[in-house]
Parts: structure tokens; sequence; C-alpha cells
């Protein structure tokens, strides 16, 4: 039986072979395990075992792709030879052919650092956990009546080898949880929930003290019940740093992906606002924004993307100024940059896109108290929800997991079901202050793709401040 | 591995379950093959395929579920499978409202599920359907300015045997293309979108996407801007089957109404629509998008009212959820599979399989004359359920966009936004349309839907 770098080779040369320009290979063996606690009590448990190989063929300019869930050799070859095949049939009406931008052939292991492994902390333990957050949320108040406690793990081997001669091993793992209270009263319903989590080992769920964190939004979500919702109103907003970080996520990191800059995303996920406006002032001086996959710990962590290409920061918006965007090899041959390794696919079975790895607003000199002392009438969001935008990332809104009226600098009252409203440019120009208190936050579901391919990602900032319109329920 | 070899895998499972004393078991083997043909750009871009095979397989003893799936079918992975599952089982202890898994029962193919042709295409028919779809939007008009879209072809097989000595088949085809057109007319620019699916493959016209999707961005060239304010909006089918997957289905699923998180919780049997309205979930329409004949556990599926008349009927159930309220299955196990069909998902989870909105009598022209004040609406975008538990939702109303006023269509608007709330709008109806159009969004629900008219919706310009 052939070792997974023997059966990747094998895939390679039999791609050339039958007139592959270029061809690459994804080679998985992948295990996650996770489980659903309710109310004190495991509702679902789980664990996967996982293994194919997804081959990438270019022929006569044009893409294909073919993946395989069984790692037998037979099968990576027929996969191989169905890539090349779908690409030379696509091919017969190609005026302009892909090209690939140039980059270093390399060699090398990418190992994400653990502090614990995940196995040093088995199923059992990591129930504890949960239950011991379950009975910090009920203590708080019996109007919780139901609390929801997701601790998930996966650990991925993988190969990356092409016709150029790159040969990658990659070594992760990561772990999460996500905290959800709810909380029922009179008719009304209020949720408050919170993720943690990143690549790395157990240490990703263990050392935030998640304990802490299932008190704080049980007591949310059950002052919420008592709390006003808010008329409209445009005004000062402060938004916490897990706010920012699905804000970033959707108005910053989406449109900056070149595919969606080209229209390429406009049958699906949408386009970019910002498409030509390379150069020009899209936010205030105070707005930076960055990629960066070596962030330890963040959950869009790498070290080579699924190009093979070696990670770096990307630097999309410097002061205010639209600077670059998110590349793949052939994009960047495009737009005449260097590739900054933007190229990822949730798993072997699918074709990588551009994806955003960790993407976040820099931080600046700004304490949270500053950014309160200032502000006579406004408000302060925490925690996200759910957004809805257009499909430019122009108008967007996006609620909030609980928010506070500011009044005269101080925080005063709590307000249930607040969403934020703006369009990008006005509010990104508006931003006059950014905090130093820089988080990376997990976001654990961006999806991109046809087929759809939902991604972990690690999105994030400090506190920011800027103008935009909160509104309240339109409900009960 | 052919089915016949995944369903020695399954009754291999049920004999190591038996050897290892577990009270039940049960196999779920699923083989699937999806080409995708990506157009971006006005061109192809992407041609691409996966052969996916995989076993799901769930364990009780004592009460206590456990769950596994896997890609590796050999015996020794078997025996580590159901090893597994049975660990996880002891994890999780005893589920006290559990009854048991499903028994067999009679099940019977939906016709024009399944479709040799469909399940035969080769690789270059595929191609060619998708470069039909693309001349078709491309020739429509000079206006055309760029047409992405993509062409998903899809076959998949299932197998599920049970301890109790269920053992079922299946096997499924599927077509879905979807086109979007920009046009442009000096510095005019518009969007349209075209759409298409069908279990078989004669009942799938690739021209017509593209040239639908085409019509729609020439039609809506010369937008004007209109102000903030109350109108009658008049979503098409297409927007109806967006709204219904992302913002309606959820509160229809026994786990919602069991955490309270359904917007209409309290309130099942009582009317929370407008009498006109009528939903069911019905997974025996002869090809319908998400029709089979038995859920993802094994339970035969059968037609469930959601909404009758105003009324709200029932709850969706799986076998484990419908245990928790001491009720019998509705036969809505899913393990959801993109772009469509099933999965190998360890264990399903309640939902719809193929929401059906039961048409009325109006035409849309006569739904239009009927309107004082109004916007047709033919893409939502984004629709979201920004306050999921009151049932309020955020969209942008993104293409084919035309105002009316006095019962006539005036001219093309552009892109506004909706922040509304689902229970209002059930109960604002205007009128529903005579004919149904079967949809599949983009990760969504498979959808049967006429147009619907509501009123008194505050839209906002973009």
């Amino acid at each position: 039986m052939l070792s997974l770098e023997e059966l990747a080779s094998k895939a390679i040369e039999r791609a050339s072979k039958i007139g592959a320009q270029y061809a690459d290979i994804r080679i998985e063996k992948s295990e996650g395990e996770g489980f659903l606690l309710e109310n004190g009590k495991v509702e679902h448990i789980a664990s996967g075992i996982d293994g194919g190989a997804g081959i990438r063929a270019l022929v006569q300019g044009s893409w294909g792709f073919y993946a395989t869930s069984k790692l037998a050799e037979e099968n990576v070859v027929k996969a191989t030879e169905l890539a090349v095949k779908l690409a030379k049939t696509a091919s017969i009406r190609v005026t302009e052919p892909i090209r690939l931008a140039e980059v270093k052939v390399v060699k090398d292991k990418d190992v994400v650092k653990v502090k614990k492994k995940l196995e040093d902390y088995p199923v059992e333990e990591r129930v504890k956990l949960a239950k011991d957050c379950d009975s910090a949320m009920r203590k708080v108040s019996d109007r919780i009546h139901k609390t929801s406690i997701v601790i998930g793990s996966d650990k991925l081997l993988k190969i990356f080898h092409n016709t150029e001669g790159a040969l990658i091993n990659y070594d992760y793992s990561k772990c999460y949880i996500r905290l959800e209270a709810i909380a029922h009263e009179a008719g009304l319903t209020e949720v408050a929930g919170r993720e943690e989590g990143g690549a790395g080992g157990i240490e990703r769920i263990t050392e935030p003290n998640v304990i802490e964190i299932s008190e704080t939004i049980a007591k949310k979500a059950h002052d919420l019940l008592k709390a006003p919702t808010p008329p409209a109103e445009k005004l000062p907003v402060i938004m916490d740093q897990d706010y920012v970080a699905l804000l970033t996520h959707e108005i910053l990191g989406h449109p900056s992906e070149a595919d969606r800059v080209m229209g390429r995303e406009a049958a699906w996920a949408g386009v970019a606002w910002w498409k030509g406006m390379l150069g020009q002032k899209v936010g205030s001086d105070l707005l930076n924004v960055s990629d960066d996959p070596r962030i330890e710990g963040g959950l869009g962590y790498y070290r080579y993307d699924d190009e093979g290409v070696p990670a770096e920061e990307k630097i999309l918006i410097k002061n205010g100024v639209l600077t670059n965007h998110m590349h793949s090899r052939e994009t960047a041959a495009i737009f005449g940059v260097k590739p900054n390794a933007g190229m990822r696919a949730s798993s072997y079975r699918f074709m990588p896109l551009i994806r955003m790895s960790n993407t976040f607003i820099k931080p600046s000199d700004w304490t949270f108290e500053e950014m309160l002392e200032d502000v006579d009438r406004g408000v302060y969001v925490v925690g996200n929800k759910i957004p809805s935008i257009d499909m430019k990332r122009y108008n967007w809104q996006i609620s909030a997991q609980w928010a506070f009226l500011v009044e005269k600098g101080e925080l005063t009252k709590l307000l249930r079901d607040v969403t934020v409203a703006g369009v990008a440019p006005e509010f990104f120009i508006s931003i006059d202050a950014v905090g130093k208190d820089f988080q990376i936050r997990p976001v654990p579901s961006c999806g991109k793709g046809d087929p759809m391919q939902g991604l972990h990602v690690g999105n994030g900032g400090p506190h920011i401040r800027g103008i935009a319109t909160i509104q309240g329920a339109q409900g009960a | 591995m052919n089915m016949s070899e995944m369903h020695d895998a399954c009754l291999e499972a049920m004999k190591i379950g038996k050897g290892l004393n577990l009270d039940e078991v049960e196999a779920y083997a699923l083989e699937k093959e999806i080409i995708t043909v990506r157009i971006v750009n006005s061109k192809i871009f992407e041609s691409k395929g996966i052969l996916d095979r995989g076993l799901a397989v769930r364990v009780v003893k004592n009460k206590a579920m456990g769950s596994v799936s896997a890609t590796t079918l050999s015996a020794d992975s078997l025996k580590e499978i159901l090893k597994n599952a049975s660990s996880s089982a002891q994890i999780r202890g005893p589920a006290e409202h559990w009854t048991s898994l499903p028994q067999q029962s009679k099940v019977k193919a939906v016709p024009k599920c399944w479709d040799k042709n469909l399940a035969e295409l080769t690789v270059e028919e595929a191609i060619n359907v998708a470069f039909k779809m693309l001349d078709s939007a491309t020739n429509y008009s000079r206006k055309v300015s760029d047409v992405s879209g993509s062409l998903n072809v899809v076959r998949e097989s299932v197998i599920i045997t049970n301890s109790h000595g269920l053992d079922v088949e299946d096997k499924g085809t599927y077509i879905i293309g979807t086109i979007t057109t920009e046009a442009r007319d000096g510095s005019a620019a518009s969007s349209g979108v075209g759409f298409g699916s069908s279990r078989t493959l004669t009942g799938f016209n690739a021209d017509q996407i593209g040239v639908e999707s085409a019509d729609m961005a020439v039609k809506s060239l010369g937008a004007k801007k209109i102000g903030e304010g109350e109108y009658s909006i008049i979503l098409t089918p297409f927007a109806i089957s967006d709204l219904l997957a992302f913002v309606f289905a959820s509160h229809f699923i026994s786990k919602s109404y069991q955490d309270k998180v359904s917007c209409f919780y309290g309130k099942l049997g009582q009317k929370i629509a407008d009498e006109n309205l009528t939903i069911y979930d019905d997974p025996l329409v002869e090809g319908g998008l998400g029709s089979k004949s038995f859920d993802d556990e094994g339970v035969p599926t059968s037609k469930i009212p959601l909404i009758e008349n105003g009324f709200f009927k029932k709850l969706l159930y799986d076998t484990f959820y419908a245990s928790k309220d001491k009720v019998q299955t509705t036969g809505n196990a899913l393990r959801v599979g993109g772009p469509i069909g099933r999965s190998y998902d360890p264990f399903p989870f309640p939902g719809p399989h193929n929401i059906f909105v039961k048409p009325s009598d109006y035409a849309v022209e006569e739904l239009i004359k009927e309107t004082k004040r109004g916007i047709l609406v033919s893409r939502i975008w984004y629709t979201y359920p920004i306050n999921p538990e009151k049932g309020d939702f955020s969209t942008t109303a993104r293409s084919g966009n035309f105002l009316i006023e006095n019962g006539e269509i005036k001219h093309p608007v552009g892109m506004m936004r909706i922040f509304d709330n689902l229970p209002r709008w059930l109960n604002n109806i205007g009128g529903i349309g005579q004919e149904v159009r079967q949809v599949m969004q983009w990760h969504a629900l498979p959808t049967t839907v006429p147009i619907i008219k509501f009123e008194n919706v505050k839209a906002t310009p973009v």
C-alpha cells in the first residue's frame, strides 16, 4: 500500500502525463468529535472519521477538479483522470487562459502549536467542563429555561503536493466551545451566547474563563427580559470586539476577496462595493485592516494556503486607504501583485476559493473609558448575532447580543433586540476612535462557494466608535 | 464500492452491534456524486466533481445514544466505528424520553425522482448544458455585460438498516441551474436572475434559465430611486423561497418550539396567518426537488400541514425529538447534504423536506392591477432572521424591482432594504398567486411556491 506522499506523487505524475499543465492534490485524514449539552445533559454526541483526496488540474487554460472519499490508489488515480477530463472538456472555448503567478516552491511542515493535546482532555472531561458551564448559567435565574453548550474539536493531517514540486505536510488541531442561555418569561424569549476557541489544543477552551462567561451571558439573557427595545435613531455607536469581529468579517473581509471584487461570486455570495477603488479612501485615517493567517490561536490559522503559498500579513486598508485584496495565484496574476496565500478549501471535497483567515481591524490607542467619555448620547453594542447585507457589502444590518444606552459618558440602560444598520463608506469614514484592546474572536460559520463550503475563520479588532443607525425589535 | 457492498457494510454493522450487546443499531450508507460547472465573468471557470461515500452509525444502549460518521468502511473500521459509537453512548448517558429507532414500514418510491439519463449524464453533456445556460443569457441582448451562475448535477443512493429489521433503499437524481446576469446601458446597470431545477433531464430547460435572467436584467435598466415608505410588496417565487428557507422554516421545527425560540411558541393550533395561507411540507410530490419516500432514519414520509387556512397545525419531528414530546415522528429526520439531497451526518435533525405553499386564485396581472402603490420584487438577498425569537428579519430587494402605481408597473427601482417581522407579514397577505414554481436557493431548502403580495411593508432605498 502506498504512503500518502507516494499516493500524492502518483496522482501528480498521472495528471502531468495526461495533459495537465499544472495540477495539485490535497490528501486529508481527519477526526472530529463533539457534543451538545442542554440543561446539564448531553443531548447529542458524535464523532467522525474522514479521509480523501481532491485533485485540481489546469488544462489548456481551464480548471478541473475531482475529489474522492476513498484513498485507495485506483480511486485517487481515477479522480485525477476525471479532474483532467473536466478541465479539458471545459477548455474548448477558452479565450483567456488561466495563468498562475509564480511562487517559491516550498517543501515544509506546518504544525499548529499545541499547549495541551486534545487527547489529554478526553470527552468525559469536556462534558464535565460543559456541565460546570451549565450550572453557572442555570444558577443565575430560574427564568433560564434552556442552556446549550457545544464543545467540538478536530484534528487534521494533510498533504499538499503540486506539479511544481511543492510538498507540504500539515498537522492541525483546533477546539471550540459555544455557550448559549435562553431565558423566557411571559411570552418573551431572550437568548445570549458566546464562542471561544481557536487553532491549537484544549487550551483554546480552558484558558478563557468559560464559567465566568457562562454566568455573564445567563445574567444578560435574564436581564434582557426586562430591558426595553430602542426606537430607530442615528447616533454614535461603540462596538465591542465581538461585534467588530462580525462587522469586519462581513463588510471588510468578504469584499476584500479578489474573486468577489472581480464579480466571480455575483451569483452566490455577492460582489464588492469598492471594486476599482484600490488606492482610494474608504474609511477614516484610524481604519487599518489586515488579514493574517499566522496568528497563533486564531481559528483561521495556517502557514501555507491550499496552493502552497507561504502566509503573510495582507494589509488591506492602511490609514483608511484601500491598499490590497486577498488573492489566489490566479487573481494575483491578473492584478499584477504578489500572491498572498488567500486560497483555502473547507476540505479535500472542495476546490479552494479565496477566503479570509484571521481578518481584523488593527488596534490604536484609545481606552474604552475614553471612548465612552466623549459620548453625550449613544449606544454600546456587545456581541454579534445575525447579519443581513446587500450584495455589494455596502448597506448592512447586524444584530447585537445586547446593548447599553450611553448617556453623558455613562452606560445607563440595558437594551434588547438591538440591530445596527449602516452604509459602509459613511460608517467607516465616521470612525473616530479605535481602541487598544485588540482581540481575535472565533467565527465558526463562514460560507462561500457552490457547492457551499463552510469554514472556520478568526475575526476581530478592538473596540471602535462610529455613527450608525440603531433599531429595535419589529415583533414582540 | 457499489451499493450492494454498502448494503453488506450496513448488515455487517448490525452483526457487530449484536456482538457488542447493543440494544439498537442503525447504519446509514450514502453514495453521492456531484458535478458542478461554475460560470463566472461570462465564461465557464470551474468544472468539478466529487464521488463521496460514507457511513453513519447510531447505537443505543440503555436509552443512551452515540453516533459516528466515517468514510472508511472496511471490516476492521466498522468494528472501530461501532465501538466508538458505543463509547459515546456511555458518555452521553440515558435519555429517559427515548423510545426506539423506527420499525420497518412499507415505503413506495416517489415517482419521477430518479432519472437514468440524468444519472448517466457524462461530464461532456453536463458542460454542454452549462454552455446552453450561459449562451442563452449572453445572446439575449447586447446590453448583457456579465453572466455568472452554476449547474449542479447530483445522483445519490442511500441505504438505511436498523436492528429492528428496517432495511430501505432509495436513489435520486437532481439538476439545478442558476444564472445571474448583469446588464449595462451607458451608465445604467442592473441585474437579473433565472433558475431551473428538476429531478429529470427532460424536465430541465437550460435555455429558459439564461433568458429569464437576462430579460430581468435588461428590463431593470434605468432604475429610479424611490423614497422610503410603506408599499405593497409582491414577491415572486424566487424571493418567496428565500423567505421560507431562511426565516420561516426554523419556527416549525419541534426543537425550536421545545426551546421556546420559535416566534410562534405557544400558538400551536391557533391562527397565526391570513386565512388564505396554507403551507405544507410535502415530500410526496411527483418529481419534487425535496421529495423522498422515507426520511433519514427510514420512516415513510407524508404530507405535513404546517399552516392550514391560517392555523398553525403541526411541528416537524424526527424520532428523537418526537420522543421528548411523547408523540409520533412526522418522518422529518434530515441529514441535509449540499448542494441538495442527503448527507451522511452522524445523526439526523428534524426539518422540512419540500415546502409547498398552496396556490390561490390570483393571476400575477390581477395582483398588480389591485395594487395602488407597491413594488414587485424578484430577488431578495441575505434574508436572515436578525432577531430570530421575535420573527424579525432583514433583507434587501436585490433584483427585478419594479414600482407599481394604480395597478400598473411604472418603472424599475433600485435596491431597497426591508426590516420587518414574519408574524406581521403572514397576517398582512394581500393575495396569493395561482401558479407555483419549484425553487431551490443557494444553500437553502427545496420549495414549491406561488407569487405572494404582502401589504404595508416599510422599504428603505439602499
